[in-house]
């Protein structure tokens, strides 16, 4: 936390130096509710998630100049604060070139422009071990059909840094989006360093680790018809072997408000076991909410049979 | 104590809100542009780079939009209207892309727009959407709203007539309003001492 301050504040100074104009302020508040009764746990209900974000964009007679960008959440009752992202992006003409300082989300897979943790269903990167972001420096941009991230950083994930620079870990990624109408995306992404073994870095020091590890993953979008569908395979390498893991989801439109949604994944665990989980549901919004649930099954050392229940809401400011 | 709270939080979140133009965004209908240099690369390769403008849109103005565009702003445009200025390597604006979204017959249709000097239309892009339908997304549909004007905008109809579907009726509605939007907050303002 205290290390993304620090890059913020430098990304601030170097803002203030080039003396930017106001151009727009964006907000979104969101509420994740969340009631599940599975097999092995129970019934069970909480405050999955209560966070938002906030992106201030700055310009100068050239135009859109410099971002400011911050997103964290509480999760798990309120229990656990989580500060994703907080960075200072500077522009480059027509987004061509952005560089940006500060805790970055990492350019990786699917997640570049779609996130699963809203979504009802686990997300793929929580047995796989790609943090969705880490302190440091990131380069992206876009060029005609081609885009780019790679990302420099200290390797700590959303945990506090024991020290600087850190073990160090760099993540790229390069897009291809053929059409113009976006309907058809891939991608192909590689890491090499350390990455916390704890999820969100909140991990007493006992079974707070890191792993130094070399990760690949190819990726694909397509939006056809009243479908999208989404598709990521990748593996890790540790040092003693590779890991695979191959994740996949669709979103159907069934009515002018009803949607399916399936998802699962199938992926090698630490010790060598292979595990698998899927999921179906129905999403429908309603008013000022997005009413979410269906069945979960997962195959662990167990098997779980899951039902859950999703009440998300969303809240966006503009100025 | 901690999840009481959150719990109740929540509450107020979802039941009541926040003033000051918010929108809950289940309902509403923002233009999330996901990628919008290489759209406006597309319409504007002579363009240097670009910048954001957001006007609030006052209620009185509000009204007279929804009249000129026969058809109301749908819930996240009621609030503010955003554009972009395309600018050259002097700075100076070469035109404008505006990025809409209506509502269509399987959720929303997310398009693009880029508007001369003279605000005509110069290109009309699709983003995102999933529509039966798909005579909105040819080529022949969409040509033809190039040429159109602010001063065209509210005698503008469905180009496909009685034979238009949702989508082509809804590309055509949001083109309307954000040339009314346009003509009123941004070109009336201009006007004035």
């Amino acid at each position: 936390m205290k290390t993304a301050k620090w890059w913020l504040s430098a990304a601030l100074l170097i803002g203030g130096a080039a003396d930017p104009l106001p151009a727009a302020l964006f907000l979104g508040i969101e509420s994740d509710l969340r009631a599940s009764l599975s097999d092995l746990d129970g019934g069970e209900a909480s405050l999955y998630s209560f966070g938002g974000s906030g992106r201030w964009v700055f310009s100068d007679p050239q135009g859109d100049r410099l971002t400011l960008f911050v997103r964290g959440e509480w999760a798990e009752d309120l229990e656990d604060d989580r500060l994703h992202e907080a960075y200072g992006e500077w522009k480059g003409p027509m987004g061509r070139w952005n560089i940006a300082a500060g805790r970055v989300a990492l350019p990786w897979g699917l997640r570049t422009e779609w996130s699963p943790d809203r979504m009802p269903y686990r997300s793929p990167y929580e047995e796989t071990r790609a943090p969705d972001s880490d302190t440091g420096l990131r380069l992206r941009g876009t060029v005609g059909a081609w885009d780019y991230g790679v990302a420099l950083t200290q390797g700590y994930g959303m945990e506090t840094p024991d020290s600087f620079p850190g073990p160090g870990n760099l993540t790229g990624r390069i897009g291809w989006t053929p059409g113009l109408d976006g309907d058809f995306t891939m991608g192909l992404s590689a890491s090499e360093g350390t990455v916390p073994i704890a999820a969100h870095g909140h991990e007493d020091a006992m079974d707070s680790d890191d792993e130094d590890r070399t990760a690949l993953a190819l990726d694909a979008t397509l939006h056809f018809g009243r479908g999208t569908y989404r598709l990521e395979g990748g593996a890790r390498h540790p040092g003693d072997r590779w890991r695979g893991t191959l994740f996949g989801a669709a979103d159907y439109a069934i009515g002018s408000r009803l949607t399916v949604q399936a998802a699962g994944q199938a992926y090698e665990s630490e010790d060598s076991q292979r595990h698998r989980w899927g999921y179906i549901g129905l999403a429908l919004p309603v008013k000022w909410m997005t009413l979410r649930g269906g069945y979960e099954y997962e195959k662990m050392d167990e098997e779980d049979h899951r039902v859950v229940v999703q009440l998300y809401s969303v809240w966006r400011w503009v100025r | 104590m901690k999840r009481t709270i959150g719990w109740w939080f929540s509450f107020i979140v979802f039941g009541v809100g926040f003033g000051d133009g918010g929108a809950w965004a289940q309902e509403v209908y923002l233009c999330v542009w996901r990628n919008p240099e290489r759209t406006m690369t597309r319409l504007f390769p002579e363009a240097r780079d670009y910048r954001t403008v957001t006007v609030p849109i006052p209620a009185p103005v509000l009204s007279r939009i929804e009249a000129r565009a026969r058809g109301t702003l749908l819930p996240g445009q009621r609030e503010q209207y955003q554009y972009y200025e395309m600018l050259d390597g002097q700075g100076r604006v070469i035109g404008h892309t505006q990025a809409m979204t209506e509502k269509g017959e399987f959720g929303a249709i997310e398009f693009v727009f880029g508007t001369d000097p003279q605000h005509r239309i110069i290109g009309l892009y699709i983003q995102r959407q999933r529509e039966r339908d798909r005579r909105f997304r040819e080529a022949s549909f969409l040509d033809r709203f190039k040429g159109l004007a602010v001063a065209d905008a509210e005698a503008f109809s469905d180009p496909l007539g009685p034979s238009g579907s949702v989508a082509t009726r809804a590309i055509t509605e949001g083109v309307r309003k954000a040339l009314i939007e346009f003509d009123e907050l941004v070109l009336k303002k201009e006007a004035r001492p």
